[in-house]
């Protein structure tokens, strides 16, 4: 190309009338690596260097090496930025982490019963949708009950919905809820088992401080009066007390 | 005191710009690195201090640099005065004569012509010290290709400048 071999002509007429000085590649190599210790060396001579500068140094030197043109203070910029950036990424994670951990589902342990005196006890998982909006700390936590191909999702929230209904109402809003990790001392461990036509709910009032079970108390009816069952089951609850 | 002055923003520019050029030109004198360096962070200290006075900073760092390299001559060395002054300025033009002279003042004008001072800076580092396009980007914050680009551009100028003086064909220089 002819640029090139005008940029080769110029250098040999530089060469001639001794222009040039080539630098071993060394040199230029030992030059590079040393320019950025020699200017913090004349940054703490006149007591300018500080970390903030140390850092907008290190940016601007790296900007350099691939190719971007920024100074100081353009470097300082996209440091405090990359540092915000930074801030928030580790603010959010914390949260995140923090926030996952407290909301984590927990289960109570149940001691099992005296064999033969209570039908069809199982370990009641209590991971519980976190639907309520509580006022105060629950009385009563109502776990939820399993379900299967007979006891489905809208059957087992029929029955949490009216026990949930009936202590609200006869004890205040917030008496109620659903979210395991509340400081409610009660708890109601709920069962549901259906047998032809019929449905079966167990219901188990826990001391939740000491696992104990309280009382069982038991309803078996058609479908249709799952939610009166439910309220008489949440009726017996209450007058307990 | 703030934690970056303008100052720092303005000598940090200068200084990753001309630091390789002093630094070079010092080795080129003395032949040691290490010396090389010590001189160039005196001549770079001396520019801090003095940085709201100067004008012209590469003129101003070409006087200082002789003038470090004087006393080191004269101090380290123990060369006697007069020496280590021809030692520091020595001007090579002196060493051409007849038309060759001539022609290498017209050849240090055209090159002196080179307005933008980065591109000044691409000059010295790659005709002059032998940088390749890689090496020099790195020192002023440019890709090798964007380096030879304007290399290039930087040639072309030369060449318009010698072109107005009547020398049509660099090859003529030859």
């Amino acid at each position: 190309m002819k640029i090139d071999r005008d940029m080769e002509l110029l250098q040999k007429v530089l060469e001639k009338y001794g222009f040039t000085a080539p630098l071993p590649p060394e040199v230029r190599k030992d030059i590079y690596k040393r320019k950025r210790k020699i200017l913090v060396d004349i940054l703490k001579k006149y007591g300018r260097y500080n970390p903030f500068i140390a850092g907008a140094l290190a940016v601007f030197f790296f900007m350099k090496a691939v190719g971007f043109s920024l100074t100081l203070a353009q470097s300082a910029g996209v440091l405090i930025l990359a540092g915000a950036i930074a801030a928030a990424t580790v603010t959010s994670g914390v949260y995140y982490t923090v926030t996952r951990v407290l909301n984590r589902p927990m289960s109570v342990e149940l001691p099992s019963p005296p064999a033969g005196e209570i039908k069809n006890e199982q370990k009641t998982s209590t991971a519980a949708p976190r639907e309520a909006i509580r006022l105060a700390p629950p009385a009563y936590y109502i776990a939820s009950p399993e379900t299967s191909e007979l006891i489905t999702p809208i059957v087992r929230d029929k029955v949490k919905a009216a026990l949930f209904s009936v202590i609200t109402r006869a004890k205040g809003p917030g008496s109620a809820g659903y979210a395991p990790g509340a400081p409610a001392p009660l708890g109601i461990a709920l069962n549901i088992e259906k047998t032809g036509q019929s449905f079966t709910i167990t219901a188990r009032l826990i001391d939740r401080a000491t696992s104990r079970i309280l009382h069982i108390y038991t309803e078996t009816g058609p479908e249709n009066s799952l939610e009166s069952m439910s309220r008489k089951i949440a009726n017996d609850i209450l007058s307990r007390e | 005191m703030p934690l970056l002055e303008k100052k720092d923003v303005l000598f940090t520019g200068v200084y990753s710009d001309y630091y390789p050029v002093v630094s070079g030109a010092l080795y080129t004198k003395i032949g040691n690195s290490q010396v090389a360096e010590d001189l160039a962070q005196e001549v770079f200290l001396a520019l801090y201090a003095a940085f709201d006075r100067v004008e012209h900073v590469r003129s101003w760092l070409f006087t200082t640099m002789k003038n470090v390299l004087y006393d080191h001559y004269r101090v380290a060395m123990n060369m006697p005065e007069e020496t280590a002054y021809h030692e520091a300025h020595d001007d090579i033009t002196l060493t051409f004569v007849n038309g060759f002279r001539d022609t290498r003042i017209i050849l240090e004008q055209a090159v002196e012509s080179v307005p933008d001072p980065v591109d000044r800076v691409l000059f010295d580092l790659i005709a002059v010290q032998n940088h390749s396009y890689q090496e020099a980007g790195n020192h002023v914050g440019l890709s090798s290709r964007q380096v030879r680009y304007r290399y290039g551009l930087i040639n072309r100028h030369i060449q318009d400048h010698l072109g107005a003086r009547g020398i049509k064909s660099i090859e003529d220089l030859l």
